[in-house]
This record gives structure tokens, sequence and C-alpha cells, in this order.
């Protein structure tokens, strides 16, 4: 058994040896999708992080009746910060209503009009998963139905825009992956495929000399493995690559700060064996029928 | 060690052997004749379990050819050495390489392949070429590490389809030497040939075929 595996490994290195542009044309094929799907990994990332950026600004502003008591203002307000939905919230009292005022407007309320008539409220900041339109509307009812509430608002205009737009451009990024995957699988599997077709002689001879399936399967499994592998290399170098481009001249000019995913490297290693696999197995099944 | 009794294999419909019965004794050598389509080749992949029995028995060494189930044929096949016209090396392998694959596929030592690959070797004259491509020899000498590479492992019955089909006289005729050196060691070697002139002189059984049957 030992024998035969040293036996296979080693006609696995050397049959790759002997095979060295199909090989290399192999392994670019791999790497080349691997890049193309790195990019397109990385460009759906850095636009969820946008957007969770972007949301993180969403807010829900109340206004209290302004006959309303600084304690039971304040009552009020934490009653709302524990609401599902509610991440954390800035109590105003009728003081920083007034500087609020006069940050926005440059003029003193209280000169105006000789007294301050705004009322107090809160701003409040809203968790991760209620950052949308639908889930806002209905945190805002709820706080319109509490007593001491005179209004509650968000911007619900523009926050539906913005969800629509976001989701359609990661729905739009999903479905560019899938293809790019699905693409790539073919373009890999029909490459390995041909290095098999070269093969096809060679496994009908060992068939008739009485070699199993699994001793002809093994050295064009590992042959694709250590091809999946040099693609994933090729695709990873091909990154740093454009990563230094980036950094040193792009981003100078381009003030875009760019999150560099750090589970590219097991992806690509793990994509570039998956695509090696199924390309072999599916080279392989058409010569080897079971 | 090889026994038909009343075989029908057939491959396509109306296409392949018809009713067989014929009895190949341990030791023999014996040429299958008949003209080009007779079935000759049939007969050799019948034995090797490349063409399905319909009717009748075969059996090789008392084990019933018929009743071997897929996954077992690889292991069958070992008993058998094969020889072929267009001699099937690889070609990305070296005479040695090529010669030690059956005894590889067996799993055997490093040191016992290495003896008996170079003990092979020598027994059909390529021991200068161990290290050469088959892309480096002659059709002779690529029959001679065809016939290598069957006798290697000492198989029980050796099946040679038209082995001296794309040489010269002169080296067919090494090459039925090689094959009648075979017997010596107890193998049954079935040869199909449709060049009576060559094995004429030899004075050996032959079985003619015509149409996938067997002339009277």
């Amino acid at each position: 058994m030992i024998n035969k595996l040293i036996f296979l490994l080693s006609d696995s290195l050397r049959a790759l040896l002997r095979t060295k542009l199909p090989a290399t044309i192999s392994s670019i094929t791999i790497g080349i999708a691997l890049i193309i799907f790195s990019l397109a990994y990385f460009t759906y990332e850095n636009l969820l992080g946008y957007s969770h950026q972007f949301k993180s600004r969403y807010r829900i502003e109340v206004f209290f009746y302004t006959d309303l008591d600084l304690d039971k203002g304040r009552d009020l307000f934490n009653t709302i910060l524990i609401m599902d939905g509610i991440a954390q919230g800035e109590f105003i009292d009728k003081e920083r209503a007034s500087k609020l005022f006069t940050s926005f407007f440059h003029e003193n309320i209280e000169d105006i009009i000789g007294a301050n008539p705004l009322p107090m409220g809160g701003r409040f900041d809203i968790s991760k998963d209620y950052r949308n339109s639908y889930e806002m509307k209905e945190i805002v009812h709820q706080i319109r139905r509490m007593e001491g509430v005179d209004a509650a608002s968000f911007q619900q205009g523009v926050i539906s825009r913005v969800d629509s737009v976001i989701e359609n451009i990661l729905g739009i990024s999903l479905v560019l992956g899938i293809t790019i995957f699905i693409v790539s699988v073919v373009l890999v599997s029909n490459t390995i495929r041909l290095i098999i077709h070269t093969k096809q002689e060679t496994i009908e001879t060992l068939q008739l000399l009485g070699a199993t399936n699994s001793f002809i399967r093994f050295p064009l499994v590992v042959e694709g493995i250590i091809q999946g592998l040099l693609g994933a290399g090729f695709s990873l170098l091909t990154l740093y690559l454009l990563s230094s481009f980036q950094e040193y001249l792009l981003e100078p000019l381009i003030r875009l700060p760019l999150v560099r995913p750090a589970n590219l490297i097991m992806y690509n290693l793990i994509f570039g064996l998956l695509l090696a696999l199924i390309g072999s197995y599916r080279g392989i099944s058409k010569y080897l029928p079971k | 060690m090889i026994k038909f009794e009343n075989v029908t294999a057939t491959y396509a419909e109306k296409i392949g052997i018809f009713n067989l019965t014929f009895h190949i004794p341990k030791g023999e050598l014996i040429f299958l004749m008949g003209p080009t389509g007779a079935g000759k080749s049939t007969v050799l992949r019948t034995i090797y379990k490349d063409v399905p029995i319909v009717e009748g028995n075969l059996y090789i060494d008392g084990e019933d050819v018929g009743s071997i189930r897929h996954r077992h044929v690889p292991r069958f096949r070992r008993k058998i050495g094969m020889v072929f016209q267009d001699y099937r090396l690889i070609p990305d392998c070296t005479v040695f390489e090529n010669i030690a694959l059956p005894l590889q596929i067996e799993g055997k030592t490093k040191k016992l392949i290495k003896d008996k690959v170079h003990g092979i070797m020598k027994k059909v004259g390529l021991t200068q070429r161990g290290n050469h491509y088959p892309s480096q020899l002659s059709g002779g000498e690529k029959q001679r590490v065809s016939i290598a590479r069957a006798l290697v492992k000492k198989p029980l019955v050796i099946l040679a389809d038209e082995p001296t089909g794309n040489l010269d006289p002169n080296v067919s005729d090494e090459i039925l030497d090689l094959l009648e050196i075979a017997t010596e060691s107890g193998a049954a070697v079935l040869m199909s040939t449709h060049n009576f002139p060559l094995i004429q002189p030899r004075r050996k059984r032959f079985i003619e075929l015509n149409e996938g049957r067997l002339v009277t």
C-alpha cells in the first residue's frame, strides 16, 4: 500500500513536470478565475462596509410635548431607549435644544422671542439589524403612540431610496459572484478535461493492465490539487501587486479607504482547490465511468 | 487454462463471436487465424472481459469469466498479460517504467520491481534501453517492451493481438520466439494473426475463425 502510494505521488509530480505547458495553462486559468472572483468579493465586502457605515447614521428624532417637566421627559427618553431596535440615544433638554438652535441658525431664540419654547426630546441611533425603512417606520409608530410624545420622525424618503440602491447593488454583486464562480468552474474543468483527454490512451492502457479506477484517478487528482494551489499562488501574487499599485499610485489621488478582507488568502486557497478538484473529477468521470 | 464452452459474445447487434468451443492448455502457444473482421480481437476482448458474454461459459484458470463482478475486473486482468499491435506503451514513461507498470499496480516493493524488470529486460534483449522513451525505439523494440511488460508479472495467460502486424518478417519471427519462450513458464499464449506464412513453419495448433464462428 505504501509502495503504491509513494509511486502514485511521485508519478503525479513527474506527470506534472512532463506536461508543463498544459499544467501552466490550467494553473493560470484557475489563477485568473480566482483573481476575478477575489476582486468581485473585495468589491462586495467594501460595498457592504460602506453601506454599513452610511446606515450607522440613520437616526430617529423625537419631540416631547412642551408642557412635560424634566423628570417626565427623562423617563420618557429612557422608555424609548430600551425599545427593541434602539442602540443608543441622546437626551435633549430645553437648554440643549436652544444650543442646537443657535448652532443651526446662529441666533439665540430667547433673544428673538424672549423665552425658550423649544420642546425636550431625543435623538436615537438604530441597532444594526433595524437599519432599514420598514423597521424604522415600525419603531416610529410605537414611539408616536407613547404618552408625552408630540412627534417622531426619520428621513423616510432618503432612507427608502438608499435601502433600495444598496439592496440592488448587493444583489447584482451576488449574482455576478455566483455567475463568475459557475463560469470559472466550467472554464477550469474544460481546461483540465483537455489535459486528461490527452491521457485517454494512457488511461485505457492502465485499465487493461489491471489498474483500479482509484489507481488511475489518484495521480490526476493530485495533479489537479497542485494546479489549484499554483493557481491560488498566482492569484494571490497578482492581488498583492494590484494592492501595492493601488497603495502607491491611487491612494494619494483618490482618498478612498479600502477594506482588505483578511480571509482572502484562505478563500483563494479553498476556491483554487475546489475549482481544481471539480475540474479533475469532471474530466476524469468522462473516461472512468463508474 | 482457457476454456470456451459454447460462448457467444457480442458488442453490437449481430457483431461478435458465436457458439465458440475450444480449450487452450497450460504452457501452449496457439494462433488465432482469420481474415479482418473474423472475430479474432473479439475473442481476446471477451477473455479480458471487455465484451460481455451473452451465452455459454468461459473459464480462465478455473474462474468463470462471466460471473466476475465489474469491480473485480482489474484484479482479474492482472492474471493476463496483453500485447497489442500498436504496443500501447505509455509515451511519458521510460522502457524501465513501462515494464514496471504492472508490478507498480500490484504494489510490489521497489527492490523486487528493480530485480524483476532488469531480469525480463535481459531476457528480451533490452538491457541497454532501460532509460529510453518509446519514441526513441524501433517498432520491434517497442513490441519487445510490450512483451516484457506482459511477461514481468508471470501471467497465467498471454493474449497477443496481431503483435507482428506492424513489423517486418525478421522482427516478427523474433517476436514469435519471445512468445514461445513465455510458454516455458507455463503461460497459455493466444496470438491472433492473419499472417499464415509467418506461423506456418512453427507447426503449432491454430484456431480459425470466420464471421465470428469456428471454421471446421
